[in-house]
């Protein structure tokens, strides 16, 4: 059984930071973990923060210096 | 990440161990700044233990099955494993993680990322609550690097790591001018092995120094009761891992 909890999805990494300063908030990024972990009750949860539509955290690219960024 | 052209190219070792992570439709999901912030695997941690990192009173595993727990790092308080293929990767690369927060951008190391336990048993990352990953960097490869990550576990797929290794060296005259070397399955952070590095460094790879080097791998470690067998891991992934870099394999 999930807990109960709130969920946000925000657009901005701005708006992200914001959520996450709420009390007992996480992070879901991919949730391959994540909902096993609440599942399990491993962690107190009161909010989820999914960071999916983050445009920024997207992409591999290749940078001028010839090294790569890999978003996360 | 495991099928980048960029990757491949540049940081073979990286994408191959983007590829050993989970099953295909794990890694279709996940995320790279969720591998690296993914919780222990640890059964008591998981299960109805109330163990010190969940702010009990003991680390059930040191006395108990920990057949699949540190033989580094541990120092008898929590006996985890980092869970990440791709950190020991990363960290040999000497990657660096951006990480936005409530008082802006700031860049850290691989290492500085991780908490061992002797530090904060309750975290396993320096992240404060709002922060959030949004990206990695990695260094531009020198020409001579060689990169790669071996791992080993109970079943051919979908599974975590017992024994890992993550290397990359700079090989110049058949010498090893520079690099890391990281081991995975190890302790609760990438198990950097300053040990094996120390062997390695300025010598050629050569029969003596790799049997050196494979000894070295455990020099220092504290297994457990169930886990002595990965001692035996670490030498032979370290052994066979840089016959492999000698033979340009």
């Amino acid at each position: 059984m999930l807990p109960a909890f709130s969920y946000a999805r925000p657009l901005h990494l701005k708006d992200a930071v914001r959520q996450l300063s709420a009390q007992r908030a996480v992070i879901h990024a991919g949730g391959t973990d994540l909902l096993g972990c609440l599942r399990d009750g491993i962690m107190p949860v009161d909010k989820v923060v999914s960071i999916s539509a983050l445009e920024e955290l997207y992409g591999i690219r290749e940078t001028n210096d010839g090294g790569a960024i890999i978003g996360a | 990440m495991s099928e980048s052209s960029v990757i491949r190219k540049k940081y073979p070792g990286l994408a191959a161990s983007a590829g050993e992570v989970a099953s295909p439709q794990l890694r279709n999901q996940g995320t790279i700044g969720g591998n690296l912030c993914q919780k222990p695997r640890c059964w008591y941690y998981r299960g109805e233990f109330d163990c010190l990192r969940k702010g009990g009173d003991k680390c059930y595993a040191i006395d108990g099955e920990n057949q699949f727990h540190a033989i580094f790092g541990h120092e008898d308080i929590c006996a985890i494993t980092h869970p990440s293929d791709t950190a020991p990767v990363l960290e040999a690369l000497n990657a660096r993680i951006h990480i936005t927060g409530e008082n802006g951008q700031r860049t850290i190391s691989v290492s500085d990322l991780f908490v061992l336990p002797s530090e904060n048993v309750m975290v396993e990352t320096a992240l404060e609550v709002n922060e959030i990953i949004t990206h990695t960097q990695l260094p531009p490869p020198a020409a001579n690097l060689r990169s790669a990550y071996r791992k080993v576990r109970a079943r051919r797929a979908w599974d975590f790591a017992l024994a890992g290794v993550a290397l990359a060296l700079e090989i110049e005259d058949d010498r090893v001018i520079n690099g890391r070397v990281v081991l995975s399955g190890a302790a609760p952070v990438p198990w950097r092995s300053y040990q094996v590095e120390n062997v390695i460094m300025g010598k050629k790879l050569d029969g003596k120094t790799i049997a050196e080097a494979s000894q070295a791998a455990i020099e220092g470690a504290e297994p457990l009761s169930e886990n002595a067998y990965k001692l035996f891991l670490f030498k032979g992934i370290i052994e066979e891992e840089l016959e492999a870099i000698k033979n340009n394999k």
